[in-house]
């Protein structure tokens, strides 16, 4: 009996001795540049052993709203962190009326940030706010994928908060999923113009996102590109990299992509590994007198002065190499606002009612940077 | 523990084998936990975290940062010294020259001061850890964001015209320039006005070049209708726009 108990004990034990090294296996987490709240460090799924991880900074600042900075992506607890954004940010809102005037840079004004509060983001969503004016939300996000009688739902992390901009409330949203994708998203809402209500009018958002892919130097850029033979029946899909700097139109019949690669990472598989800006337009993207506004991709070497979408073009020109070194992608994208009825009415001389929340954004996503379905068991 | 003593057989749970099991259970938690504080690179918190380089700026970091920013020469022949208003000051992200795993970013703030009479700005790169001024970049009006000042410049512009006066009426002193708090958060107020930048892509429209700003009036939830009031603070004017109705 006694050599029983002690072989219990002592296989028991030995189990737990392996678990713990596999525990403490994983890669430490890398040294961060923030602390307390702006500190974001969240493993998927949220119950259960760990897969996925994400790490970042955030902050805040009056204009441009909430910045994402030093982005960290973990494809498994043995790998390597993998570093993504060394800054991702709203750079302008540029509004034009259909009348030709007025043209507002929402951006260009110090805006405060609106209240926050439990309404907004409530625990029962999985979320949690930060310094009255921000909000964390970790939930279900859908299927990830199904196959049959087998089905994973997905998990998320978002961070959002809402720029007061005179009439208008642009909800600033960055989305961090736990299969690596990244969505930046920009929602117009609250009051049409007092003066202009009827009038149709755009929102062009435009992200400056500084991609440090696995680092920040040895970066490159490529169009993804999708070529249909017609009236042939096969099509292609190239990659054209950008050797200087420029500004390029989405085509959506060729699925543009921004795809970014790092020359030294390489999947499990030996495979390039990506990460591919893809447009997720709503109804359209717009184009403007202004010259800023007349490309949706823009592609510039790394230099910290240069935040403006405004002044893209001085940027680009003359254009420096971007192949092989420190990027930057910037996207424009658009919010045709057609007023109706449901955004409100005059009301004793003063605008009474909001314009329900319309969005526009983008996503960043991964392309052979894992080895295999991820949550595929 | 309720684990593994799950997992052992009743007729083993003398009070021997448990106490061993605790003992050794606890020494090997011990062991775990004590390696992974000591891997290198592993984030403990430390009292130096408030320097963090990233971390958003203090009311005591802000201070010095403009302080620095204005007292520095080059920034001084740009803009002068007097009447030279704070536009912002904030944390800066700025890449090391190496992107090697033990290179880290400096803390540094950005300072961007603005004289409204000149109309022209200066853009200061401060490295805290350093207390020097690195970079000053000089700014055009246009380049330099408008802040609460510009605002209250506008209103008060607004203010001293008959025709707003008209369109607002007896409540036109009411209103209060829109403010936010110590953490950027808009507070609330029941009469404010608030502004929105404005260009014009017509070049021989003044907002073309100048500094524009058009005006709102809020009351509660709601914004006075009516025409736009656009004040050019570069020219000192105040224009009131009436669209006809679509």
């Amino acid at each position: 009996m006694k050599s029983s108990c002690a072989r219990q004990v002592f296989f028991l034990l030995l189990a737990e001795i392996v678990l713990s090294l596999l525990a403490s296996a994983q890669t430490p987490p890398p040294w961060m540049p923030c602390s307390g709240a702006n500190l974001v460090d969240q493993s998927f799924p949220t119950a259960g052993p760990e897969v996925t991880h994400w790490r970042l900074c955030w902050d805040t600042v009056p204009g441009n709203g909430l910045l994402i900075r030093w982005a960290y992506f973990r494809k498994s607890p043995t790998s390597n962190w993998l570093f993504l954004l060394w800054d991702a940010r709203l750079s302008e809102i540029f509004v034009p009326y259909h009348t030709g005037s007025p043209r507002y840079y929402d951006v260009e004004y110090m805006f405060p940030l609106t209240p926050v509060g439990a309404q907004d983001c409530p625990a029962a969503v999985g979320g949690t706010v930060f310094g009255g004016n921000v909000c964390k939300q970790v939930h279900d996000r859908g299927l990830a994928w199904k196959s049959d009688n087998d089905v994973r739902r997905g998990e998320e992390l978002i961070l959002w908060s809402a720029l007061a901009a005179a009439w208008y409330n642009y909800v600033i949203e960055w989305t961090f999923r736990d299969d690596g994708v990244v969505i930046g998203r920009v929602g117009a809402t609250s009051s049409n113009s007092p003066s202009d209500p009827w009038e149709t009018h755009m929102h062009n958002p435009i992200w400056r996102l500084d991609v440090d892919l696995n680092g920040w130097p040895n970066d490159s850029v490529a169009l993804g590109t999708h070529i249909e033979s017609l009236p042939g029946p096969s099509a292609t899909d190239v990659e054209p990299v950008f050797t200087v700097e420029a500004g390029l139109p989405w085509d959506p019949h060729a699925f543009n992509s921004l795809n970014v690669s790092d020359k030294f990472l390489k999947n499990g598989k030996g495979d390039q590994a990506e990460y591919q800006l893809i447009p997720l337009p709503t109804g359209g993207l717009s184009r403007h007198l202004e010259a800023f506004t007349q490309q949706d991709f823009w592609v510039t070497h790394y230099n910290w002065t240069e935040m403006s979408a405004r002044d893209l073009l001085s940027y680009i020109t003359p254009p420096e190499p971007v192949a092989d070194t420190d990027v930057v992608l910037w996207y424009k994208g658009s919010i045709h606002h057609h007023p109706r009825d449901e955004d409100g009415e005059i009301v004793n001389g003063y605008w009474h009612g909001v314009a329900l929340v319309m969005w526009t954004g983008f996503m960043f996503k991964p392309h052979d940077l894992f080895d295999r379905t991820p949550f595929y068991p | 523990m309720t684990f593994l003593r799950y997992l052992i057989s009743r007729s083993c749970r003398t009070a021997f084998t448990l106490r061993a099991l605790v003992i050794l259970s606890l020494a090997l938690f011990g062991f775990v936990f004590g390696s992974a504080q000591s891997v290198p690179n592993q984030q403990q918190p430390r009292p130096e975290q408030k320097a963090l380089p990233l971390n958003p700026l203090d009311k005591e970091d802000k201070a010095v940062a403009e302080r620095l920013a204005r007292s520095d020469r080059r920034v001084r022949d740009l803009v002068g010294e007097a009447n030279v208003r704070l536009v912002l000051v904030q944390v800066v992200a700025l890449k090391p020259e190496s992107a090697t795993e033990s290179a880290r970013p400096v803390r540094h703030a950005e300072v961007v001061l603005f004289q409204p009479q000149g109309e022209v700005g200066a853009r200061a790169l401060v490295n805290l850890a350093s207390a020097a001024v690195e970079q000053v970049i000089r700014l055009d009006g246009s380049q330099v964001p408008m802040t609460r000042e510009d605002l209250a410049d506008a209103f008060q512009l607004a203010l001293r015209n008959e025709e707003v006066l008209k369109i607002l009426g007896p409540t036109a002193k009411s209103y209060q320039v829109q403010s936010m708090s110590l953490t950027g958060t808009a507070t609330p107020m029941e009469n404010s006005v608030t502004g929105l930048r404005v260009r014009s892509s017509d070049e021989h429209d003044p907002c073309f070049k100048h500094r524009c700003l058009q005006l709102a009036f809020r009351r509660g939830r709601d914004f006075l209708s009516g025409p736009m009031i656009i004040a050019d603070l570069t020219a000192k004017r105040v224009y009131v726009e009436r669209k006809k109705q679509q």
